[in-house]
């Protein structure tokens, strides 16, 4: 019963693309194997609580709304309420990321292929790493790049994800990539899958870069279960 | 006439997980002291953005300062309107469209200091 924990110390990361593209994505896969699944948002702008709260959300999924003061407290509900919680936190270097990345199982650091980015990104690393040192025990991790282009892949870009990689950071081999869906599912509700054509395009590459996106996340976890990696 | 390759899609999602296989027991993670936590957290830069609680009066709110303008006509009653809509007070409306606009206007700075004024 995984704890994901969407972090960035920067705003406009993508931390709630990603935390609502996951839930939404997880709630879809479980849905007829009876398989609940929580988001928490303790973002103070609580746009994934808006979002949840949208008619087309998925049965399956439950909304928490959190805050810095009882993260914990709401994270631990959560996890014994569903099988996944999904936990979306503020863009700021706060005691609340810091104190919900410490009940995660894996933390997902949303990073664009942008400098400032990246130095938040390894920010959240240093953070992790003395809480692993401290507490003994390794938080794995791994960095998802957002709003990528399918066209081009730039070489700032390319870069960053070569300085992270040969450093031994984990990274994500799936990009969210910048569509409008994504943005869509904000407005309209529900999930990619269930967007009507008519009112959006590209829903199809959308679908499939979330699905992509969510297995790529079961994988690590697999993977994390059974003791296999460490971040 | 020679047969082109078929793409080999049989499989495609042989890789993918049963999300149902990722629903047993967690794997233990141990109670953490939660002083110490704040602790390590601080020293790397993670620190509270939340207010300390203030003991207040009974009936005292933190709006304390009265700031007048002019509107066009019926523009009050509209305010007024939209803020009895949402069953807020009229300081309050002020407050979410200023937020609101600084959010749109991708003002940082102003956001942070708006965020720090109303925390």
């Amino acid at each position: 019963m995984p704890t994901i924990v969407m972090a960035s110390s920067k705003g406009g990361a993508g931390k709630t693309t990603a935390a609502v593209t996951l839930a939404g994505e997880l709630a879809r896969q479980g849905l007829e194997k009876g398989v609940n699944i929580a988001l928490v948002d303790a973002d103070p702008n609580k746009h994934s609580a808006k979002w949840a709260k949208k008619n087309g959300c998925p049965e399956n999924l439950t909304l928490y709304e959190s805050d810095e003061s009882s993260i914990i407290d709401d994270i631990e509900k959560a996890e014994q309420e569903n099988a996944f919680v999904i936990v979306d936190l503020e863009g700021t270097a706060s005691i609340a990321v810091a104190n919900a990345v410490s009940r995660a199982d894996l933390v997902i650091i949303l990073c664009q292929g942008s400098q400032n980015d990246a130095d938040e990104a390894v920010k959240t690393i240093k953070l992790l790493r003395q809480q692993g040192k401290a507490f003994r025990r390794d938080i794995p991790y791994s960095v998802l790049f957002t709003r990528t282009s399918t066209a081009i892949v730039p070489r700032t870009l390319k870069f960053i994800v070569s300085q992270f990689t040969d450093s031994g950071v984990d990274v994500f081999k799936v990009s969210l990539i910048e569509k409008d869906a994504y943005k869509a599912v904000h407005s309209f509700g529900g999930i990619v899958n269930n967007l009507d054509p008519k009112d959006v395009s590209g829903i199809e590459v959308t679908a499939a870069n979330a699905k992509a996106y969510a297995e790529e996340v079961k994988r690590k976890l697999k993977e994390i279960m059974s003791g296999g990696s460490d971040g | 006439m020679a047969e082109r390759a078929g793409l080999d899609l049989d499989d495609i999602n042989e890789d993918e997980v049963d999300i149902a296989s990722l629903t047993g027991p967690k794997n233990p993670k141990p109670k953490i002291d939660r002083k110490e936590l704040n602790k390590v957290s601080e020293e790397a830069g993670f620190v509270s953005r939340q207010a300390p609680r203030q003991r207040r009066r009974g009936g005292r709110t933190a709006y304390t300062q009265q700031k007048n303008f002019k509107m066009r006509p019926d523009m009050p009653e509209l305010f007024a309107d939209v803020a009895d809509g949402l069953g807020i007070k009229d300081y309050e409306l002020l407050e979410m469209a200023i937020q609101a606009f600084l959010a749109k206007q991708k003002m940082k700075d102003e956001l942070e200091r708006f965020k720090s004024i109303t925390s």
